[in-house]
């Protein structure tokens, strides 16, 4: 009797192990599918086999436009985050007072903060300064949230760096400048590599803060899909749905290969 | 280029180089820094400052609304729904993860962190499609004969936590997991050998143990949650209104800055509060697992 229990436990564990796995799954793929619907509904199992809401997505000037503003502001996002979120790593990873551990929690702790508080907070100063709006404020408010992913990914990295490379660089007679460039900043990489990535997607994915700061003529892929949400569910947020999981997937699989490489 | 970092240079010139190769950090984490206080801080210090705008009003009119208090209680319910569901279901996968190899477990990290990386609002979307009266779900049940008319899957509490724990999930496994590594297997078979049954030695031995990743987990997700904004806008329904919707619409749609600035700090606070519980409540476990 005890055995059946056990046995009957264990396939109900794994059972239940693999429909959580279909739900995490699932509405990720799901998204792919809906996109080559041929009629005007969000069917799954797709009806038919078409390209016709990604013609419609190319066709349609409105999308196209928020494609390259969200490009924009995504590559302005990782050259401020990239830049700032090193330093700073470098700077927290070479703290040795007290004064450690406070400040990589203030550092990380828009990560924590909610969002919304964060959208009307940075929506009515940048009113103020006549920034609301422009692309420009849109990469600032973006890097506030991506520095901190930068962090991390670089903090990784440099725990994982041979520790005495740079005393044993500088003790060789190298300048603090050039150690950095030809050291430290070739071993890190790898971690500033993948923080990019991730402030990147960040910037890419990022809606609530875009819908309070966008204007008309600066609306990102998310702030249309946000509208199109609340307004009715067309088919061609699908296939925008399907493009931007295609990337990050392909962001992943790079950041993957290009770590895999790194330690081989 | 003209200072030179070399230690042994430095030294015979002084103590003043050497004390600034020590602050570089200093330097190298000063950009951030300035840029975090002008872009993140300044603006909570503003919406503080504005929640008072008139004196303690906009708060006075926060809990003195059966309106407003309802949400604020809509907030919590949803929270610990979401909470409890995260750690029976995390807390599961975090086993099995720690539980399997090879490729097996690469499986398993790739399914939970994958959509991590994909955007909430499309998964928050793919949800809304999936639930919805002519969903695939809904379609299911009725061409098995399971059920006679289509179930209200979304625009209520039902669909916003499906759609909040597929979000939060990664958040709570991740501390749990942690954890379990570290638990030494010996431990259970020595309680086994003991003559302890399967449940005590689950209840007794194994689960104190990774009480600590229980709560970190727990924290994470609590405060997450009560922030949350997307999943609720759009698979909840009217009436199941969270703390950060009504935030957002008090600036979209009534222009209330000072009102909206209130709510803002109610639920920096109530996220601190729940932080803090937790804070004390892994300091407690902590010291039952050590004494």
């Amino acid at each position: 009797m005890d055995r059946f229990i056990q046995t009957f436990g264990k396939g109900l564990y794994v059972v239940f192990m693999a429909l959580v796995v279909v739900y995490l799954v699932f509405p990720v793929l799901v998204m792919i599918p809906i996109s080559f619907n041929e009629i005007n509904d969000l069917r799954f199992p797709p009806v038919g086999f078409s390209f016709r809401w990604y013609e419609a997505f190319a066709n349609d000037p409105v999308w196209v436009h928020a494609l390259f503003t969200s490009t924009k502001v995504a590559f302005g996002t990782v050259a401020v985050s990239a830049t700032l979120g090193t330093l700073a790593a470098m700077g927290l990873f070479q703290c040795r007072s007290l004064m450690r551990a406070p400040l990589q929690g203030y550092m990380l702790s828009p990560i924590v903060t909610p969002v919304v508080v964060l959208a009307i907070g940075v929506f009515m100063v940048f009113s103020r300064w006549g920034i609301a709006g422009t692309i420009p404020g849109l990469i600032i408010a973006h890097s506030v949230l991506a520095i901190p992913v930068v962090i991390v990914a670089v903090l990784t990295a440099l725990q994982t760096m041979p520790p005495n490379v740079v005393p044993a660089a500088t003790g060789l007679g190298g300048s603090r400048l050039r150690v950095f460039f030809r050291i430290e900043l070739p071993l890190l990489r790898p971690g500033i590599f993948s923080g990019a990535v991730f402030a990147f997607i960040t910037s890419w994915d990022e809606a609530v803060i875009s819908t309070f700061l966008t204007a008309p003529a600066t609306k990102t892929l998310p702030v249309l899909i946000w509208g199109g949400v609340q307004t009715g569910l067309s088919p061609i947020i699908a296939a925008v749905g399907s493009i931007m999981v295609t990337l990050t997937a392909l962001a992943f699989v790079v950041v993957w290969i290009f770590r895999t490489r790194k330690a081989a | 280029m003209t200072i030179a970092a070399n230690p042994e240079t430095a030294g015979e010139r002084g103590g003043l180089l050497r004390r600034m190769a020590r602050a570089n950090w200093l330097l190298l984490a000063l950009p951030a820094l300035a840029f975090f206080s002008i872009f993140f801080v300044y603006p909570l210090i503003d919406i503080a400052m504005r929640s008072l705008q008139g004196g303690v009003v906009n708060y006075e009119r926060i809990f003195g609304t059966t309106l407003y208090v309802r949400v604020v209680m809509t907030t919590f319910e949803m929270a610990l729904i979401v909470t409890v569901c995260c750690l029976v279901i995390g807390y599961a996968y975090a086993y099995a993860l720690s539980a399997t190899g090879g490729y097996l477990q690469v499986f398993l990290t790739l399914a939970l962190l994958l959509p991590f990386w994909v955007s909430v609002l499309l998964r928050t979307f793919a949800w809304l499609v999936l639930l919805q009266n002519t969903g695939l779900i809904n379609q299911g049940l009725l061409a098995l004969g399971l059920i006679d008319a289509p179930f209200q899957l979304v625009r209520n509490k039902f669909g916003i936590a499906v759609g909040m724990v597929n979000i939060l999930l990664p958040y709570m496994v991740l501390p749990i997991l942690s954890v379990m590594k570290g638990i030494d297997p010996k431990l259970m078979l020595a309680a086994r050998i003991s003559g302890a049954s399967y449940l005590r030695c689950f209840f007794r031995v194994y689960l104190p143990l990774t009480l600590p990743g229980i709560i970190s987990g727990c924290v994470l997700v609590m405060t997450l949650s009560l922030g949350f904004y997307i999943v609720p806008a759009v698979l909840g329904g009217g009436r199941d209104t969270m703390i950060a919707q009504l935030i957002a619409d008090q600036i979209t749609r009534q222009v209330n800055f000072s009102f909206s600035s209130a709510l803002a700090v109610t639920l920096m606070l109530f996220t601190g509060i729940v932080f803090a519980l937790f804070a004390l409540s892994l300091r407690l476990a902590k010291k039952r697992l050590g004494g």
